[in-house]
């Protein structure tokens, strides 16, 4: 492995070389013994890896944030239950408007009934049908 | 809120099988023990307390509703964890985008930049220069370095969580750690 090789292993598996694939890692702990300038990159990428972490360190996630989980949870519980019963609530309406609809179209279909015989029985009567009955 | 005190010992599979009973103590208990990660990750893939607030609590009130979404088979509870946090924040910075274009756009919040007595400590300015580096780098190599760095997540770990392969995990890492490595050296050369 070269110091090249080295950097860009560096880059792609970071300064922990027991995190490293094996025969890698191997291999990168022969050079860093043997070679004082690329122990010094070793520990400069460590280095940089520390400030890294430093800086996005998180904060304790503590007895205030869960408060502030818990406090939310039975507003999501009822916000759910609300939710399921308006949609419950809004499909046993939208049955009852279409049962009433069906029905008032029913209503309106056999009140129409009696009218529709005459153009029936013309139609009856333009297919040859000479038993028209009553209309002629 | 009192937990017996083996309950700290349960593993994540008994918790959630306890949490599917609403059993709020081992929710708290599920909560302390990964609370730290998701808020941690949230809060530096996007920098504002606020939001990353709103990512914690989203992802625990997830975890709440539907306890039985994580399948032990499939990915350690840790990884796929990582995963709904870092699919929320993509999802997050996503919103926060169309936002950006919408002409009712509400003012984002800034990020905090109040000095106090601590940042006024050379190190402390330093680490948050650092901080701000890393806000710049685009999302995925972001939330790749994150994982390394502070989830201490594997390539393969990463890649899972990512939903990537594992070498594509790796060049997110490697771009992400040359420009940070490069900005922070610049950084020092000003300094």
């Amino acid at each position: 492995m070269t110091r090249e090789d080295f950097s860009e292993a560096l880059l792609h598996f970071g300064a922990d070389l027991d995190r490293w694939p094996r025969p890698e890692a191997d291999t990168a702990r022969q050079l860093v013994d043997d070679d004082p300038v690329a122990a010094r990159m070793l520990a400069e990428f460590a280095a940089f890896e520390r400030t890294i972490a430093d800086a996005v360190e998180p904060a304790p996630f503590g007895a205030a944030e869960i408060r502030a989980v818990l406090t939310a949870i039975p507003e999501a519980k009822n916000t759910s239950r609300f939710t399921q019963g308006l949609w419950l609530a809004g499909a046993a309406g939208m049955s009852l408007l279409s049962f009433i609809a069906g029905f008032m179209v029913m209503q309106a279909n056999l009140a129409a009934q009696d009218q529709l015989g005459v153009p029936l029985a013309i139609i009856s009567f333009a297919m040859g049908d000479t038993s028209v009955g009553g209309l002629m | 809120m009192v937990e017996a005190l083996g309950d700290e010992t349960l593993s994540d599979e008994d918790l959630l099988a306890r949490i599917a009973d609403e059993d709020r103590s081992a929710f708290t208990i599920l909560m302390r023990r990964h609370g730290q990660k998701v808020r941690g990750l949230a809060l530096a893939f996007g920098g504002r307390p606020a939001d990353a607030d709103d990512v914690t609590q989203d992802v625990f009130i997830m975890l709440w509703r539907r306890p039985n979404s994580w399948q032990p088979g499939k990915a350690a509870f840790t990884t796929w964890l990582y995963r709904v946090v870092a699919n929320r924040c993509l999802d997050q910075a996503r919103r926060q985008r169309v936002r950006r274009w919408l002409p009712f756009e509400d003012a984002a919040d800034p990020v905090d930049e109040t000095p106090s007595a601590l940042d006024a400590l050379a190190n402390r300015d330093r680490l948050a220069e650092v901080r701000k580096m890393i806000l710049t780098l685009p999302e995925k190599q972001r939330l790749a370095l994150l994982l390394a760095v502070q989830g201490e997540q594997s390539n393969a770990e990463i890649a899972s969580i990512l939903s990537v392969s594992e070498g594509a995990a790796e060049q997110l890492l490697v771009r992400a750690r040359r420009r940070l490595r490069s900005l922070v050296a610049e950084q020092e050369v000003v300094a």
